[in-house]
């Protein structure tokens, strides 16, 4: 199958302290690859700072790659032409944000909120206009009359609800969630969570399911990739990924999460924090806190390689 | 009984001021604290569970809160009838608290140095070389690497993680008896909140503390604690010691709420969900506070508040259909 | 209220409607109506005033000077034995006119550069270094210059004064700009492919309105008693024609033994600044929905 989405050795800089006199260069993605196939969600973890949101914003365009190609539909969006590429794919992509606070204008009713990636295509009508909210509001659950209502009414998963509502206002077949449900609390969690897998189902969308909650991403993905430290570590199945964890980090960042009636389970502390992005180490970026680290960790990249079927991982160590 | 508890919350109900009128915030809460014992406190957000810790050190805002009834025995002694300066004393040196964003509980142009070493002048009356020599000490406790020459940075250096710390450090400073942490990991990932909750279980042995953890993580709470309240819609629900309660929870919402976790060791397919949201405080539902969403609801949970069911072993819950249906009723309290 | 939303259901809102629902739920907010009340008294004495008061604002009779208010003359008169009341009926024209004037144009150029500076990064710097000479250019060297253009008269202090407090307000609209342009729903406007012109006028001008109303309504105020001390300068209109601004720079001299002079015209400027400050709460807060009233 045709890959909708497919990046091959992206990387992203950032230009810190830009006109002072040695500005600096942080390295949030450093040859990041990997591919999402129709109505495929790939779940992306990490932890802060590991990059997954800004690969989330390069795909739909915020931020231009600094190396490195990006291809969504077939069409490069990196390099030259990109930019006519991407105004052509633009209708297919959608962005869900973390925080649903931040992510409406409270000056501007719901309805004219779902409304706005319609009115910034343009050539409909009040009428059809009004009935295409009202539908999408029936799509996420909400009353129609929520429409005529203002963002700060709604409790956060239904705000969550109206963010996703304007994702589909043009039917897209890609949508980036960033955190989507991070800011939820559980019971609301779990609604939001089932309704975007319906959506999913219903209009054969494709998702970038980026988040550091594990178990969420479990309960969403067909796949999952994880990053440390703007590299891609590993990326495999969900069944691959959470039952044979092949990267040290991967295995760390699983064994971390606090389990109910857990406790009893000793586990292998990762000492540390993440190295620094404005100069990341040579080698291997995880092996400042692996507790298998060899001395050509430091030293050698490890390369991203296939280890059976569609598990690739980045690891020396890993036969 | 009230001689083994070295804390005790009873009947607590808060009220905050929103447009005009008093709205109840938490009511009726009841909860104890063993010496050494680690009380967790579970719920979502608008449970009631920070406001509840908040009282117990009197934080919140004064002129827009008013506690409206209830006693908190500290030691034996009704901290909400203390002194203010009696107040001050206690806050910080034997009642200590850590809350979710340390960034903005530090100021950022005194070095770390300086503000641990703040808490042992007024608490202890050191000198400043003292002060900040014991500093030093503090942050080898937490366990920040190199402490000698962190001592002397500026927050915004630090990393979250490292700045949850120095707010332990200070919090401990005083070798308080109760250590009261809101959702202290939180804001941090989750191989950082591993380390930080080992060192708080490191700290609490270490210095024989007791502690308060809120939190809206199942998973921390359980690890983490010894005994378990969960808050729904300014209530304890249902409260239990050890895993009791994840094995056989005796409350509707609390059976939702662990069904509603993604679970990370297992396939799901589809999340179990609560229906419906938290009742909004302004306009608090009549009857059992969860029944609108409660697929357990009987007729007379419409009307009847239901009040808290001793259970026996240490397990209260206050849904009577479940007690009763369990059989389990020891008697109303 | 019902009935409309039933409407709406069936039949989508069209300008009308929600203009005429802004109308209600404005005179529903109490310091807008008012605020509105006194504007409105104000500007139906500049309008009509000297329709119905017969005495000359400029006739001056020597053997009336200095009169205390009377029925004859019921602001007194000032040095010039001049009627208080009429020159104050005949200069609240004038006044009103110029701080509206002021408040208006320094209000559009103040954002259409606030917003330049803070949506457009890349010239934000040099438009603010503008903005930053302007606020050190003395403003009556300014209104000195632009009167030795175009000579003594109100379209001079207008211009004068405008201009002076452009950067002030382009300030306010900046700071707004630079917080708002960050938020998710403009990214999300971003990402939908919505031009610039677009997120300045969906969400970066409405979220930006009620620090700049607040703004316009001091401009306002400002503007009317600055227009007195440049007519103190003979920058302006000229002497004999009234304004509250240079009645009060008239009366100063005789503040203690003729207070009556200044006294009148004060509580005019205050009176209209204050209405205007009622005016701009009232909008802001209707204009903001997380504060609107119940009911």
């Amino acid at each position: 199958m045709n890959p909708i989405v497919e990046l091959a050795e992206v990387s992203k800089t950032f230009a810190l302290g830009r006109g002072s006199r040695r500005p600096q260069l942080l390295h949030a993605v450093s040859d990041v690859s990997f591919s999402i196939a129709a109505e495929e969600t790939l779940g992306l973890v990490g932890e802060s700072g590991s990059g997954k949101s800004t690969i989330g914003r390069m795909l739909v365009g915020v931020y231009p790659a600094t190396s490195g190609r990006i291809s969504l539909f077939g069409r490069d969006i990196t390099g030259s032409g990109g930019k006519a590429n991407l105004a052509a794919v633009r209708r297919r992509l959608q962005f869900v944000f973390q925080d649903p606070h931040a992510a409406l204008n409270p000056r501007m009713q719901v309805g004219d909120a779902i409304a706005e990636p319609l009115d910034i295509a343009g050539g409909l009508d009040r009428r059809t206009r009004l009935a295409r909210i009202g539908d999408l509001l029936d799509m996420v659950g909400l009353p129609r009359s929520s429409a005529e209502r203002y963002p700060h009414e709604f409790s956060g998963g239904q705000r969550q609800r109206i963010v996703i509502a304007r994702a589909l206002a043009l039917k897209p077949d890609f949508i980036v969630c960033d955190e989507a449900v991070s800011a939820l609390d559980v019971s609301m969690q779990a609604q939001v969570v089932n309704l975007l897998m319906d959506l999913q189902r219903e209009f054969g969308l494709s998702y970038l399911f980026i988040a550091h909650d594990l178990a969420v991403v479990r309960s969403v993905s067909t796949r999952v990739a994880v990053m440390y430290a703007g590299s891609l570590v590993e990326i495999a199945s969900r069944k691959a990924l959470y039952e044979n964890p092949l990267h040290p980090y991967t295995r760390a960042l699983l064994d971390a999460v606090p389990r109910v009636k857990g406790a009893a389970k000793p586990r292998q502390m990762l000492q540390g924090e993440p190295p620094s992005l404005i100069d990341p180490p040579a080698g291997c970026r995880f092996a400042s806190r692996c507790p298998l680290a060899e001395p050509r960790c430091r030293v050698e990249t490890p390369k991203f390689r296939p280890v059976g079927g569609d598990h690739h991982v980045a690891c020396h160590l890993v036969a | 009984m009230s001689e083994s508890n070295i804390l005790e919350i009873s009947g607590l109900t808060v009220e905050f001021r929103s447009g005009g009128r008093w709205i109840t915030a938490i009511r009726d809460v009841d909860l104890t604290l063993a010496p050494r014992q680690c009380l967790g406190i579970v719920g979502e957000s608008g449970s009631g569970k920070s406001v509840t810790a908040l009282s117990i050190l009197r934080l919140h805002p004064a002129k827009s809160t008013r506690i409206a009834s209830g006693r908190i025995l500290y030691q034996g002694r009704d901290l909400l009838a203390v002194a203010p300066g009696e107040l001050a004393r206690i806050r910080g040196s034997e009642i200590a608290m850590i809350f979710q964003d340390p960034m903005s509980s530090l100021n950022p142009v005194l070095t770390i140095g300086e503000q641990i070493g703040e808490t042992l002048r007024i608490h202890q009356g050191l000198n400043r070389a003292d002060a900040l020599a014991k500093a030093v000490g503090l942050l080898d406790m937490v366990r920040i690497p190199d402490a000698r020459r962190r001592v002397a940075e500026y927050p915004h250096r630090l990393s979250g993680g490292m700045r949850q710390r120095v707010m332990i450090a200070m919090a401990i400073a005083c070798r308080p008896k109760i250590l009261i942490a809101d959702e202290p990991t939180t804001a941090l990932d989750v191989t950082v909140q591993a380390q930080i909750l080992n060192l708080l279980r490191d700290l609490r042995e270490e210095l024989g503390m007791s502690v308060i953890l809120i939190s809206h993580d199942m998973g921390v709470i359980s690890e983490f604690t010894d005994k378990i309240a969960v808050m729904y819609a300014g209530q304890v629900v249902e409260q239990a010691v050890g895993d009791g309660l994840f094995d056989a929870p005796m409350h509707p919402y609390t059976s939702g709420l662990l069904r509603a976790i993604p679970n990370i060791d297992r396939d799901v397919d589809r999340l179990a969900t609560i229906p419906g949201s938290i009742p909004d405080a302004a306009r608090m539902v009549p009857g059992c506070r969860f029944h609108p969403r409660c697929p357990e609801a009987l007729e007379s949970c419409r009307s009847e508040a239901p009040a808290m069911i001793d259970l026996g072993g240490l397990r209260q819950t206050r849904c009577p259909p479940r007690a009763e249906r369990q059989g389990m009723i020891g008697g109303r309290s | 209220m019902t009935d409309a939303a039933l409407d709406f259901a069936t039949d989508p809102p069209t300008w009308r409607h929600r203009a005429w629902k802004m109308a209600i739920r404005l005179f529903r907010h109490r310091s807008f109506r008012i605020g509105f009340g006194i504007t409105l008294l104000l500007v139906v004495v500049a309008t009509f005033g000297p329709l119905l008061v017969k005495t000359d604002p400029t006739a001056m009779q020597m053997r009336f000077r200095f009169r205390p208010p009377s029925e004859r003359f019921l602001m007194g008169t000032d040095g010039f034995g001049r009627d208080v009341f009429s020159r104050f009926i005949y200069g609240a024209q004038l006044s009103l006119w110029i701080g509206l004037w002021v408040a208006v144009l320094s209000g559009i150029a103040g954002t259409f550069f606030g917003v330049l500076s803070g949506y457009v990064r890349a010239i934000d710097s040099l438009v603010m270094r503008v903005m930053d000479a302007l606020l050190a250019f003395p403003p009556i060297l300014l209104a000195i210059g632009v009167n030795a253009a175009l000579g003594p008269q109100v379209h001079s202090v207008i211009i004068a004064l405008s201009v002076s407090y452009i950067p002030r307000t382009a300030r306010i609209v900046r700071a707004s700009a630079l917080v708002v342009r960050e938020l998710d729903y403009v990214q999300a406007a971003k990402i939908s492919g919505a031009s610039g012109l677009r997120i300045v006028w969906r969400h970066i001008l409405p979220n930006s309105i009620g620090p700049l109303l607040v703004q316009l309504t001091f401009v306002f105020a400002y503007a009317i008693l600055a227009e007195a001390a440049l007519s103190f300068l003979g920058i302006g209109p000229p002497p004999p024609t009234p304004s509250w601004g240079n009645i009060i720079a008239e009366g100063r001299d005789y503040a203690v033994e003729a207070w009556w002079i200044m006294l009148f015209p004060g509580i005019g400027i205050s009176l209209a600044a204050l209405g205007m400050n009622l005016l701009g709460d009232g909008l802001r807060d209707v204009l903001d929905p997380r504060l609107k009233i119940e009911g």
